[in-house]
């Protein structure tokens, strides 16, 4: 396959780049509601995607692998690059060691055996029954979905390489009722490789559990009173602020558009205890979070960017285009979700780095203010402001943890927010993988976490 | 469209040779032109097409579903048989069945013939004159992305009792998206957006107009301040708040116990000049369609009528569970087994116009954009405000900073005004809604 890709680029002709990226993904789904098999699901979709910039980029993708229909997309992807009449001063250089050349796996033992979709089945149906093990509890779902990808990515400036990687979504909803009421609780973990690697933390029958005894403790719960308040994040939310309202204004197509972030690199963003890092390469600990790229999909090398260090805007996230036109080098954070999406600058693994203070010890400093715990959605916009929703919230008053509220949203500017920053656990956590990015039309698998932060934002209660 | 039959008629022939008890073959197929913009230039022209087939296969009442893009022969045998073994592997669910033949009417106005050759050029113009009609409307205006995209779409569905059908559409869809700087100031973001299935339909230049005056009218914000009283909100703000509520009335959400709305028809859940109608057939509708995703003709129904739950949308599947006929209201693609979904919705407009709304409005907020991801299983939502106005006495001053929160079933008792106006909300469904006022809402501000 690769010599034969590789005969392909020969036929670019004049470009100012190329590539060729082929893509064979398998999504398998299962979900288990009430105990009915809802999904049992496997879609194939494989293709090859044709780039190349002429005086604008040009993009074609196929699904047949004919030598004739490939040869189309080239020239398909040429015509549309000369669409625009005027050319542009741009250039693709990278530095070669940059470019991704071999084999890539990830995790390293995809290829050891998995469990069969039947053992798969019996599972997910086991831990939704756990789920209704409790007369409170109305219904329950439990989801399963798991990306099976093999790539090969190919440029015009040498780079090839060879991709597998694997990732999983494991999803628990708990709906607990009393009369016309209903409320409802949600436990998942999303990584990169195998679903039985999920349960190496929590076995499948505890995150039942979790999620059925919050759903019936929160129909309980009252709702918090609205305003400004001192506020604990917990890893998920803090992994949801950095991700949403401060990783897309630093991706260098939002800058160019002109995010927040346009113009401050060495400026003063946060508070000098926040160090925010986008990784794509496997971080420390034994479970693999969703977001691991180990080679974006324009052929660079993933790497660690240091985003915020000490308070201090470092750098933006890049691809080759953006780094061309702002003067940096690629950070490998192109990313195209199957074979007929173009690259666009998306994160892998996006974090606030641990701090020095314990997490008994930030709650122990905090006289009136809430504990915010688990991410159930939001959004941000360009501008910094965001609107997030966490599930479960508890009031603290002077230094103990006390009542459990209902999950409500809450809203600021990121910048700002950061900026009040008091204090930063040692204790941390990159746990937001289940799930999808979008930015564009197009989906991404991400993660991001970070320790506790004590900081300062508006609630939006009764 | 004769060659989609015949494959879809292959795949289902091969699935009943293996002995599956029923057998489905959805496949779709289509050519896409996409212009993307980004920033002040043109980022990209992409040309594409699309197939796919989606095989469903019974066995024993058990369940299976397999899906390829590739629609070789060899690809499609393969489908086939992994359909058939899934479904072997599933739990059984009596249930499971397909729909039997059913009169499909004919819907009008989904295909442009002119649009066959639509060229790259074209869609490039298109997205240029879209892009210099923002620039053009105010220097402050600052452009993040935009989209022209054009699609000529066909698909087909054949099952093993006797469905069979076949369609062919165009659909073009743009927007622009962006928001405004004066100074230090940006404002939060703001689009226009529109679908047309014909090319004499395109209006570029109205949707980057909608999308500039939005940005530039909400410069000069200033913090809002904390309250509880009245709140318009605008179409797009209206979508966000009814969608979850829709989300309520699919059956399964209804059968598997997390819809609020179970067991609540004929009894009155919003205030009486509420009404919401979902309608499949509407000629040229971009929801519309002569056959849903298991090839049944959508059957128009009212959601809610004058204020009064009036029906649930089904499949297949869940309409078989109370032993009645699906409503036509499966969707999804050649990728995923049927879901459910409403088609085109429609929420009866009143008779004021907005402004009036407005003008007689002592103290209030305007919500041009709602940030907000309502629970709709709680119903409880809290979401902040892009586009936020303080109206005093008539007078409308942007604000940012607010947040609006309530519970989206009890706000449906609060309406108190409904607009003459409505427009064509592109969200998760096509949704054409009016201005909504409602009483009670609490605001947090400074």
């Amino acid at each position: 396959m690769l010599a034969f890709l590789h005969n392909q680029l020969g036929k670019f002709g004049e470009v100012k780049y190329g590539e060729i990226r082929f893509h064979d993904r398998k999504k398998t789904e299962i979900i288990v509601r009430n105990g009915e098999l809802k999904k049992n699901s496997v879609d194939n979709y494989c293709g090859i995607g044709i780039r190349v910039f002429i005086n604008c980029w040009g993009f074609a993708a196929t699904s047949s692998l004919k030598k004739e229909a490939i040869e189309k997309a080239i020239q398909n992807a040429i015509t549309a690059a000369k669409l625009v009449t005027k050319s542009q001063d741009i250039e693709f250089a990278v530095p070669k060691e940059r470019l991704a050349k071999g084999l890539f796996l990830s995790p390293p033992d995809i290829d050891s055996p998995d469990i069969s979709l039947e053992e798969k089945i019996e599972i997910i149906q086991r831990t939704e029954r756990e789920v209704r093990n409790s007369s409170q509890i109305r219904a329950a779902t439990v989801q399963f979905l798991e990306y099976s990808d093999h790539k090969y990515i190919l440029t015009s400036d040498g780079a090839e390489a060879e991709i597998k990687n694997n990732r999983v979504d494991f999803k628990v909803m708990a709906v607990a009722g009393k009369d016309n009421e209903l409320m409802n609780a949600r436990e998942g973990r999303g990584i990169s490789g195998k679903l039985m690697d999920i349960f190496k933390e929590k076995s499948p029958e505890e995150i039942a559990q979790r999620a059925a005894k919050r759903a019936i403790e929160l129909l309980k719960a009252p709702y918090p009173p609205g305003g400004e308040a001192m506020v604990i994040l917990d890893p998920s939310l803090v992994g949801l602020l950095v991700h949403e309202a401060i990783g897309h204004t630093v991706e260098a197509d939002d800058v160019l558009a002109g995010a927040a972030a346009q113009g401050k690199i060495n400026q003063k963003v946060a508070s000098e205890l926040i160090t925010l890092v986008d990784n794509g390469l496997p971080p420390y600990n034994n479970i693999r979070p969703a977001g691991i790229l180990l080679v974006d999909d324009e052929g660079i090398l993933s790497q660690r960017t240091v985003i915020i260090e000490n308070g201090i805007l470092k750098s933006y996230l890049h691809s080759r285009e953006s780094a061309f036109r702002l003067g940096a080098e690629p950070t490998g954070n192109a990313r195209a979700f199957e074979y007929s999406n173009q690259p666009i600058i998306r994160m892998s693994n996006t974090y606030v780095e641990p701090g020095n203070s314990s997490f008994e010890e930030i709650v122990g400093k905090t006289k009136d203010g809430y504990l915010m715990k688990k991410w159930a959605g939001g959004m941000a916009d360009l501008n910094g402001e965001f609107m997030f929703s966490a599930e479960e919230i508890y009031k603290i008053n002077n230094g103990k943890i006390g009542e459990l509220l209902r999950g409500t949203s809450f809203s600021g500017q990121a910048f700002e927010v950061l900026k009040t920053v008091d204090m930063v656990s040692k204790d941390f956590e990159i746990n937001m993988g289940d799930g999808h990015c979008g930015k564009f039309l197009q989906q991404a698998k991400v993660d991001g976490g970070g320790p506790y932060l004590l900081c300062k934002v508006k609630i939006g209660g009764k | 469209m004769k060659d989609l039959l015949s494959l879809a008629d292959f795949a289902v022939k091969r699935s009943q040779k293996m002995k599956a008890d029923e057998s489905e073959a959805y496949i779709s197929s289509g050519k896409e032109i996409r212009v993307v913009i980004e920033g002040k230039q043109i980022k990209s022209v992409e040309v594409q097409e699309r197939t796919g087939l989606g095989m469903r296969a019974i066995k024993n009442k058990g369940l299976g579903f397999a899906s390829t893009n590739q629609l070789e022969r060899k690809k499609i045998e393969e489908v086939v048989a992994d359909s058939l073994s899934l479904a072997r592997q599933a739990i059984p669910d009596q249930f499971n069945c397909f729909p039997g033949p059913v009169d499909v009417l004919k819907v009008e106005l989904l295909y442009d013939k002119e649009a066959e050759n639509f060229s790259l050029d074209r869609a490039l113009e298109y997205a240029n004159q879209m892009l210099q009609t923002a620039f053009e409307f105010d220097s402050r205006i600052l452009i993040d992305k935009g989209l022209f995209i054009f699609t000529n779409h066909q698909r087909a569905i054949v099952n093993s009792l006797g469905v069979k059908g076949a369609e062919k559409e165009t659909l073009f869809e743009y927007l622009i998206s962006g928001s405004a700087r004066e100074g230090e100031e940006i404002t939060s973001s703001f689009y226009g957006e529109e679908a047309v299935r014909f090319t004499n339909q395109i209006d570029v230049e109205k949707v980057a107009k909608v999308f500039a005056q939005r940005a530039i009218k909400s410069l000069g914000a200033r913090p809002g301040e904390s309250f509880l009283g009245r709140v318009i909100f605008s179409p797009q703000a209206v979508t966000g708040l009814l969608l979850p509520i829709i989300s309520s009335v699919l059956a399964e959400s209804v059968q598997s116990g997390i819809s609020p709305l179970k067991g609540r028809l004929g009894e009155e859940i919003a205030v009486k000049s509420l009404t919401i109608e979902d309608n499949g057939l509407i000629p040229g509708g971009i929801g519309s369609g002569s056959f849903d995703r298991e090839g049944v003709s959508p059957q128009p129904l009212y959601i809610i009528r004058n204020g009064i739950l009036s029906s649930y949308l089904y499949n297949t599947h869940t309409a078989k569970k109370e032993g009645r006929k699906s409503t036509g209201h499966a969707s999804g693609g050649s990728r995923s087994t049927p879901a459910i979904n409403p088609t085109n919705l429609f929420v009866q407009p009143g008779d004021k116009p907005y402004e009036e709304l407005i003008r007689e409005t002592k103290k209030g907020i305007f919500v041009t954009f709602l940030m907000a991801y309502p629970n709709p299983v709680s119903g409880d939502f809290s979401g902040a405000v892009g586009g936020g106005f303080q109206i005093e006495n008539g007078e409308m001053k942007p604000i940012n900073g607010i947040l609006v929160s309530g519970n989206i079933y009890k706000v449906l008792k609060e309406i108190s005004g409904i607009s003459k106006e409505r427009e064509l909300v592109l969200s998760a469904c096509p949704i054409t809604a009016p201005y909504l006022q409602m009483e009670n809402l609490s605001i947090v501000g400074n």
